[in-house]
């Protein structure tokens, strides 16, 4: 005979949805860290997390609001609160609680509490929305450059080896044709720097232009 | 000018407890979130938030203990 069961099985559905990409490493990252086990087991706490959240929010406007006075229509208020704990929060364990919150003040509660989260959301999703087109932009500057080198887009000027192009003409790129805000433009230098040395080039800068030069030909300077 | 790069989206299939998933219906039903999905994914968000937020405390700790020595 085998040995009896203690614990009924949990029931399990099969669930499938699309998450970004980007997500989903993020997540495989903290799987390989070894905080979580798997993937789903991830999805499963998060989802876990987001109902407890729900339930919080109810008690603290339970906890929080001011008493109802006595009578029928508190009976019949509480009632139809109990109903909406019930449908909203879903937590079947709960207890009526005595003296319960208003309808009001728990819809208020879960849609704040949902704003912040959409707000949160929207931030994180913006920042790297405009990192990504920060990264782009400058990458296509760098490229028009080096393949302007011997022509007019730029004005490039060309002395013993190095190349000259005016800031002027790159804020115009980066501003008008990108529309990247000022403070970005200012931090494209570093990044810029970083993308002509992937290239070859060393890159430096004065106050109203950027000085390029052949990686090589600045090491024979030096030899 | 740059065009929108569309964000890539993955299908991933998961299995949750039942109940788990009948409360995510609710939260739907009752119109607090446009779809199950959005739900979920919204709880991910939140939790890589919080994972974030945990990680860079440890990162600024360990830079104060590294500062301290």
């Amino acid at each position: 005979m085998g040995v009896p069961r203690t614990k009924a099985k949990e029931k399990m559905v099969l669930i499938s949805i699309h998450v970004p990409k980007q997500m989903l490493e993020e997540i495989n990252d903290l799987v390989a860290s070894g905080k979580y086990t798997s993937v789903s087991e991830f999805i499963r706490y998060a989802i876990r997390d987001l109902l407890n959240n729900m339930r919080s929010i109810i008690n603290q406007v339970a906890a929080t609001t001011n008493p109802q006075p006595q009578g029928t229509h508190q009976a019949q208020q509480q009632q139809h609160v109990h109903a909406v704990l019930d449908t909203v929060v879903l937590n079947t364990d709960m207890k009526p609680v005595a003296n319960g919150p208003s309808n009001g003040a728990i819809e208020y509660v879960i849609e704040k509490s949902i704003e912040k989260s959409i707000a949160r959301a929207e931030v994180e999703r913006k920042s790297k929305k405009a990192a990504k087109r920060y990264r782009e932009c400058v990458t296509k500057l760098v490229n028009a450059i080096l393949n302007d080198l011997s022509h007019l887009r730029f004005n490039i000027k060309q002395e013993d080896g190095t190349y000259k192009i005016s800031k002027k003409v790159i804020r115009e790129f980066l501003e008008v044709d990108w529309g990247l805000p000022k403070g970005m433009v200012a931090a494209a230098y570093g990044t810029m720097a970083e993308e002509f040395d992937k290239r070859g080039f060393i890159m430096r800068r004065t106050p109203t232009a950027i000085i390029l030069k052949k990686r090589q030909a600045a090491e024979q300077e030096v030899v | 000018m740059c065009s929108e790069v569309k964000e890539k989206l993955v299908l991933i299939s998961l299995r949750i407890p039942k109940q788990m998933y009948n409360e995510l219906e609710n939260l739907v039903a009752r119109g607090l979130f446009p779809s199950r999905s959005e739900a979920i994914r919204t709880a991910i968000r939140n939790l890589l938030l919080k994972e974030r937020e945990q990680a860079n405390q440890y990162t600024e700790e360990e830079g104060k203990l590294v500062v301290g020595r």
